[in-house]
């Protein structure tokens, strides 16, 4: 065999080793996406003794609609859209602004400052729940919006993240701007957060992850149905009944869409941020 | 105009009393090693960097409390320091911005500034491109260009040819010339190479650790430096410097030296290989052995093992050397010595 022939042999199998590991992987990924359908247009009770079967058994397709109309899904989703938009909004302004403040300003305390607020990760959102519950309490805002959001207005996860990337911008860089003219707040918007983006996308997408996949906030500061986020509604409906079981599942499908158009629509932006520190440029 | 500058960052001094009178359209020069002091200089001048004591003067103004922004000044810095996400025009453009000029004049005014700036430094062609998309040459004609938008009344350019290679550097000395004089502008260039400072300047001023060695026309101080650093920095290959003490009385020929020299300087042109039985005439001799020739084309640098340090001589190429090992006799008229006492100063 010539040295050639050996050669593309050995890219081919090469290729084709990585195509079936990249399918395995897919699989991996998706069989259980896969089987929540499956389970969603299954009425329960036709599989329940023979355990989760691998494809439809009698499809319903109308489980959709079903679980749209049984629920008040509609409206929590648009709460929870409101909720994600707003902490995603509050975060990104705080942390871009604190973590500036952190990078490019000198301040006095601003070391012991930056700890303090460092230290607040160490904290799981657990410990304080009940300390945070209580004032939220005594503002008057159990069931409303400023209740949902604004303990997640800032985070030091957020202010961390960006002051680290802020810092990571060359000084000479600031210094031209200054020659240039430009105070703080041109060199912000012009220089800062374009050169950021990336990062600044992935914060973003993670916050609004977090804010729409959020549980136990919304559950501890609402008492009222109506204010009911996602998360609570999609838990609602897994309490019901055995044989309707399948809406519950059909509802966490319907609840998970706005989220993937997310990810399609800035999949190469996210791509970019997630790998703004591995490959540069 | 510089008075008393000084700038210390904790207990090291990087710029000690130091004072400059730079005149208007001038290519002045601020040649010493790495880390001498002179880039701090030239970011208080911009403003960068407040000076710890001293005052700075631009034309009449004091400028010490002035932003940068309120003191007309532009600097070119050693990395260029492009804005990455935005084009070659807006990057040129930027200047304009950040001086929050009147909005009525506007955009129309401003894109005119900047193809202005772009043609004189040959960019036209790349105004839509990002700063990765060229080439260093390229990055360092954006950089200049954004610094002349806006004329300001003084230039500071801190080691703008380091970047590039060799080649393009030698060209960019020129284009920067004559940049200088279409401009009718005053430089003030930052450099550690003494060739950028030997060909660009009006005058240089020579700094070390933070403290002035000589200010003049770069062939003044050149050929009759202040004190030995000054000497040894301008030149290449550098000035050999001889310790009076190790020279031989009976053999030198030297003549009455002035009271107080401990070293003689001797610049490695002013050096050329003598028979053993030519007559020496009124020239100083130097015996030594050869240890090697290194032929450069059109010259070649002969290096001699005088005493205890080599001497290096600079001779047309096509001349015979003896071979290493063998020995050489070095001479030299005693006027082109330059006499220095123990502390590196001139003696005259």
């Amino acid at each position: 065999m010539a040295v050639g022939d050996r050669r593309v042999l050995g890219r081919t199998l090469r290729t084709t080793g990585s195509y079936l590991l990249l399918s395995l992987l897919s699989v991996v990924i998706l069989l259980p996406v896969w089987l929540m359908i499956v389970r969603a247009v299954s009425p329960p009770f036709v599989y329940i003794d023979r355990g989760q079967p691998w494809f439809p058994v009698e499809a319903d397709w109308g489980v959709f609609a079903d679980a749209w109309s049984a629920s008040d899904l509609g409206r929590a989703m648009a709460l929870s859209l409101a909720v994600a938009a707003i902490i995603t909004v509050g975060q990104l302004l705080t942390s871009i602004m604190a973590g500036y403040a952190f990078a490019f300003l000198d301040f006095p305390l601003k070391r012991i400052l930056f700890v303090v607020i460092l230290a607040t990760m160490l904290l799981p959102a657990e410990v304080t729940l009940v300390a945070n519950v209580r004032t939220i309490r005594e503002l008057g805002w159990l069931d409303s919006l400023p209740g949902l959001t604004v303990p997640s207005l800032a985070t030091a996860f957020g202010i961390f993240l960006l002051r680290q990337t802020f810092l990571g911008i060359p000084p000479e860089l600031r210094d031209a701007a200054l020659l240039d003219g430009f105070g703080h707040y041109r060199f912000l918007r012009r220089v800062v957060v374009p050169i950021s983006r990336p990062t600044i996308g992935s914060l973003a997408l993670i916050t609004m992850l977090g804010a729409w996949g959020s549980y136990l906030w919304p559950r501890a500061v609402t008492t009222d149905p109506s204010w009911n986020t996602v998360q609570l509604v999609l838990r609602q409906l897994t309490t019901q009944e055995v044989d309707s079981a399948n809406l519950a599942v059909a509802a966490a499908i319907i609840s998970a869409v706005p989220i993937l158009v997310l990810l399609l629509v800035f999949q190469r932006q996210i791509i970019r941020g997630l790998s703004a520190g591995a490959v540069k440029g | 105009m510089l008075d008393g500058l000084t700038k210390r960052f904790g207990d090291l001094q990087v710029v000690d009393h130091l004072s400059l009178e730079i005149h208007d359209r001038e290519f002045f020069v601020l040649l010493g090693p790495s880390g001498c002091g002179k880039t701090t200089v030239l970011r208080m001048m911009a403003g960068l960097d407040a000076p710890t004591s001293g005052t700075i003067t631009l034309g009449d103004t004091v400028v010490n409390h002035l932003d940068p922004r309120r003191r007309d000044v532009a600097m070119v810095f050693q990395s260029y320091a492009l804005y990455p996400h935005m084009t070659v025009a807006e990057n040129i453009e930027a200047p304009l911005l950040g001086r929050g000029g009147s909005r009525r004049e506007g955009r129309a005014a401003r894109a005119r500034q900047v193809r202005e700036a772009a043609e004189i430094l040959g960019l036209g062609e790349l105004l839509g491109r990002k700063p990765a998309a060229l080439s260093g040459g390229q990055r360092q004609r954006v950089a200049l260009a954004r610094a002349l938008v806006r004329r300001p009344q003084l230039f500071l350019m801190d080691e703008p040819l380091s970047n590039l290679d060799a080649k393009l550097r030698t060209r960019t000395r020129l284009d920067l010339v004559d940049l200088w004089r279409q401009l009718d502008a005053t430089i003030v260039f930052v450099t550690h190479d003494q060739v950028e400072a030997m060909t660009m300047a009006t005058r240089i001023a020579v700094m070390a650790d933070g403290i002035l060695h000589q200010v003049g026309a770069p062939t003044d101080v050149y050929d009759d430096p202040d004190d030995l650093f000054a000497a040894t920095f301008l030149g290449s290959p550098p000035i050999n410097v001889l310790e009076v003490a190790d020279l031989e009385p009976s053999t030198n020929g030297l003549g009455p030296l002035p009271t107080g020299t401990t070293q003689l300087g001797v610049r490695p042109e002013h050096l050329r290989t003598v028979s053993e039985d030519a007559p020496a005439g009124e020239l100083a001799l130097l015996r030594g052995t050869v240890r090697g020739r290194e032929a450069l084309g059109h010259e070649v640098h002969v290096v001699a093992r005088v005493g205890a340090r080599d001497v290096v001589a600079r001779q047309p190429a096509h001349d015979a050397t003896p071979a290493p090992g063998s020995p050489i006799i070095l001479g030299f008229h005693p006027s082109d010595a330059l006499a220095f006492d123990r502390d590196g100063a001139r003696v005259r």
